[in-house]
């Protein structure tokens, strides 16, 4: 009992220095963001109004369904190639897959502002794509930058590594045995992924998928440097609102509603965690 | 066709299927660097050449620009400090996340991944308004500070997934032999975690490298770093300027790839996944 | 080289009793074993010893010195766990020496008693090795000399050989026997397989569900069990479902046992427990049919099916003539008897032939 006691004491002291600088830069300044939403507005003004004035104005309303939009169409696309991806490293024998292991990881090396120009000057009309695809005599081609299309792209340029890493790890506590019993009672390979592999390999999935959500959602500098005028991500708006049109509180509220989407998935995910873990005990 | 013969034609097909959309992958990621790499190197490249005219001229102009190298100097001395005090007080705490019970260790591991879920523009106006009260704006220590939330993420939820996998044992071991908590942890557990806590700082590094929103507003006008100084020269400067620049940003982060690529396997970094 | 004393020893984890009041004495230099399947307490108890789980209640003595409020830097215990027990990251002598350095003794000290530490356990020379080149047997030999090198006045083994091959299981706990015999060293020593219990100790301590069953030298246990649990986890033996009837007799299976004077009510419940080499084949024993004769070399395995009671396992010299789906008699020499936490003794080695068959 003693010793409990002592080792919960030690627990949180070791604890208390990280958790002061977030609680100082991270969990004060939201709390101060959200109170300010619903204090800094006219007297007389229902406490939701800086909400409701958010939600009420079209454009905003624009970039919030926008802003899902894309963020949903990124995560789908990162789904379905990394998860691939993920399995080849996990169950080829080939020698290549070191290297390729090195080689999917370097976007995650790569700085956001790097990705972006990079993207720009690769994808931009009269860039390096274009320059190819004009020489194989493709002369009009859709374009794929400064809007939705780069967006995406570049996202998922960045977001692969990071879900390859996530997936593979949940694939490598996959025994090998699991597998080949069900191949060997007949399974094909398609039938041996979804039977097998996709339900014991949820959990990181999950984490997958909420992670990627939540950091394109609120994303800045991709969709600033490579997105188009209007409408526009969340991010950028709310940080225009903030630099360029000096409006505070509505850029704080935008902060504030992005954060409750977010917190929403994030919900969704815990919730389907906690009824998966409650169901195996 | 035979049935086996459709069946191995098949699939000679999925694999040649399958080596394809690998290698159109592997040109997705590599092509943008490569496009990249190109223009630092381009003297002028016009449309439609496959290349540009090779020239480094370019170089010499943005390293002869003191903004730019101020801007070096800026992110080479904050970044590094704001990860080794990252490491200094994480590294401890994601000790105890991994060993120890305490009330409200769950919620306390849980805040600090979901304290990325807030927009990061909408704790920077809080953020400024607390530096200025406090001096802090437009300093080294306040870059720094911004930085560090940025690092906070990787160097408690990697350090942890590391430490959770050291078998209890080898600690035991070393209390049973005679040495106390302290001397167990570093001369015991430290070495044996250093590979997860290295893939940790180095993720790290790059986090407060590239950290630039929060830069921006707390490092105007003295304290400019690199990537704050980037978003202003992807806009107005001719593209090879922004390459050759890019390149130099991402030198360092690469350079450390290259270093501790050995230490990049799946485990250390997806150990901590498992909450 | 001491006494080790547990006192009422309890520990919980949430409302379950791992460890539920065991009291338990090893006597200077005696190798005790705790034996008991998975989750009955035997580790729980040990890494109290070690210091590595705290008591809820009770006390642990060393030598007449309480030692439960040390951690375990400060006991006079040394332990080698299942796994893990080497440190990856140093050299064979840099895991021996570790203990020593702490101790500041000086490098030729070390140097020496690292060598001798080797030496004893047949691995001289291999001190610049890494665990990783090491084989799973020599790692576990490794970890017992780095644990011997502090002469500790305790030695605690966590089912050390365990995750090695039979083979080498048989050799290693050879080796720890001797060893521990030449040192002289008080240990104990977990384990769930009761034949390695039964060759190594000096005594054993069984264990079931955190509470201990029984204390005693191998031969007793065997001979002696005192609980229905101990009967069958010792050996094998044969369990028949029991009745007590009026006249002083116990109706076991097609036998009917005297047990007069005893005081058993008509219509008890009780459990018979018979050893196979304690079933003779006698012209005067109850009927019964052979499935299978095993030859095991020097000695006979014969499966029976016995009417109203199932398969019996009985062990004969290899000269009897038992062929395989033929009737045979077959009489109890010893058995005993077990209810609630009483055990009656029914026959025995120096008695006469005792049962006869349920009259017809």
């Amino acid at each position: 009992m003693r010793a409990g006691w002592k080792q919960g004491a030690l627990g949180l002291a070791l604890v208390l220095p990280p958790l002061c600088v977030l609680l100082f830069l991270v969990v004060i300044p939201a709390i101060t963001a959200v109170v300010t939403t619903l204090t800094a507005r006219a007297a007389g003004t229902s406490l939701f109004s800086n909400y409701a004035e958010v939600l009420g104005t079209r454009g905003l309303r624009a970039d919030i369904t926008y802003t899902v939009v894309v963020t949903l169409v990124a995560v789908s696309v990162t789904f379905l190639l990394s998860y691939p991806l993920a399995l080849y490293l996990r169950f080829t024998r080939s020698r290549a897959v070191g290297f390729l292991g090195v080689l999917f990881m370097v976007p995650l090396f790569v700085p956001v502002v790097i990705t972006s120009y990079a993207m720009i000057n690769f994808l931009v009309n009269h860039g390096f794509v274009s320059t190819i695809l004009y020489r194989l005599g493709i002369q009009t081609f859709p374009r794929l930058m400064y809007n939705a299309t780069g967006i995406v792209l570049t996202q998922v340029w960045a977001s692969i590594p990071f879900a390859v890493l996530i997936l593979g790890s949940g694939l490598q506590a996959i025994d090998d045995a699991l597998i080949d019993s069900a191949r060997d009672v007949g399974a094909g390979a398609l039938r041996t992924f979804f039977a097998v592999i996709l339900p014991l390999n949820m959990t990181s999935t999950m984490i997958t998928l909420t992670l990627l959500f939540i950091g394109i959602f609120g994303s800045f500098t991709i969709p600033f440097l490579v997105g188009g005028n209007a409408p526009q991500m969340l991010g950028v708006t709310m940080t225009a609102y903030l630099t360029q049109y000096l409006r505070r509180t509505e850029s704080v509220t935008m902060a504030v509603i992005a954060f409750l989407i977010a917190a929403i998935v994030g919900a969704v995910y815990i919730a389907s965690v906690s009824r998966r873990e409650r169901g195996t005990r | 066709m035979s049935g086996s013969q459709w069946f191995q034609a098949v699939r000679v097909l999925r694999k040649t299927i399958g080596l394809g959309a690998l290698l159109a992958l592997a040109a997705f990621i590599l092509g943008p660097l490569l496009s990249l790499l190109m223009w630092a190197v381009a003297g002028t490249w016009l449309f439609p050449a496959l290349i540009p005219e090779f020239s480094l001229k370019w170089w010499f102009y943005v390293l002869g620009q003191e903004d730019v190298v101020k801007s070096i100097r800026m992110s080479v001395e904050s970044a590094p400090v704001a990860t080794a005090l990252s490491a200094l007080i994480c590294i401890p705490a994601a000790y105890a996340f991994a060993r120890l019970e305490f009330p409200g260790r769950r919620v306390v591991l849980l805040s600090f991944l979901s304290a990325n879920a807030f927009p990061k523009i909408g704790l920077y106006v809080s953020i400024a308004t607390l530096f200025y009260r406090l001096n802090l704006m437009d300093t080294f220590a306040g870059v720094v500070m911004i930085q560090l939330i940025n690092t906070l993420l990787f160097m408690i939820w990697i350090p942890t997934g590391t430490f959770r996998g050291i078998n209890r044992n080898l600690e035991e071991a070393a209390r049973d032999a005679g040495a106390g908590p302290l001397r167990t942890f570093f001369q015991i557990t430290l070495p044996i975690a250093l590979p997860g806590l290295i893939v940790a700082a180095l993720f790290a590094f790059i986090a407060a490298f590239d950290e630039a929103q929060g830069s921006l507003i707390v490092g105007t006008p003295n304290h400019i770093t690199m990537p704050v100084l980037m978003y202003g020269l992807v806009l107005g400067y001719p593209q090879p300027v922004g390459a050759v620049f890019s390149v130099l940003l991402a030198l360092p982060s690469l350079v450390l790839l290259l270093l501790m690529q050995r230490y990049l396997r799946a485990g250390y970094l997806a150990a901590g996944y498992n909450l | 080289m001491a006494r080790l004393s547990l006192e009422h020893l309890t520990k919980r984890f949430g409302t379950q009793a791992a460890v539920h009041d065991v009291t338990l004495e090893v006597q200077d230099g005696e190798l005790m074993c705790l034996l008991g399947p998975s989750g009955c307490g035997k580790t729980t108890t040990l890494r109290m010893i070690g210091g590595f789980a705290a008591p809820d209640s009770g006390d642990i003595q060393i030598d007449g010195r309480s030692v439960v409020d040390l951690p375990p830097e400060r006991r006079p215990t040394a332990m080698v766990f299942q796994r893990y027990n080497l440190w990856p990251h140093m050299t064979v002598e840099q895991n021996i020496a570790f203990g020593l350095r702490i101790r500041r003794l000086e490098r030729a000290a070390i140097a020496r008693q690292v060598q001798e530490a080797l030496a004893l356990v047949g691995l001289p020379g291999s001190g610049q090795k890494y665990p990783h080149q090491l084989s799973g047997g020599e790692q576990q030999r490794v970890a017992v000399a780095r644990a011997l090198v502090l002469e500790p006045q305790i030695l605690l083994l966590d089912e050390p050989f365990s995750n090695l091959d039979a083979r080498l299981r048989v050799r290693m706990r050879e080796e720890v026997k001797q060893l521990q015999r030449k040192v002289g060293i008080t240990t104990v020593f977990v384990t769930h397989d009761q034949e390695e219990a039964l060759t190594i100790a000096d005594r054993i301590a069984v264990m079931h569900a955190g509470v201990l069953q029984q204390v005693d030298t191998p031969s007793a246990l065997y001979e002696y069990p005192r609980t229905l649990f101990v009967a069958d986890f010792i050996g094998t033996m044969n369990l028949l479902p029991a009745t007590a009837q009026a006249g002083g007799t116990l109706a076991a299976g097609p036998w009917r046992l005297p047990i007069d004077g005893r005081g058993w009510p008509d219509g008890t419940q009780a459990t018979v427990a018979v050893r196979p080499e304690d079933l003779a084949v006698d012209a005067a024993g109850a009927p019964m049919q052979i499935r299978r004769v095993i030859n095991l070399g020097h000695y006979l395995q014969v499966l029976l099916d016995c009417p109203g009671v199932g398969e019996l396992r009985m062990f004969t010299p290899k000269d009897a003539a038992l062929t395989e789906g033929a009737p045979v008699s077959v009489r109890l020499v010893r058995a005993l008897a077990f209810r609630d936490s009483e055990m009656i003794e029914i026959g025995g080695p120096m008695r006469p032939a005792v049962a006869a068959p349920d009259a017809r």
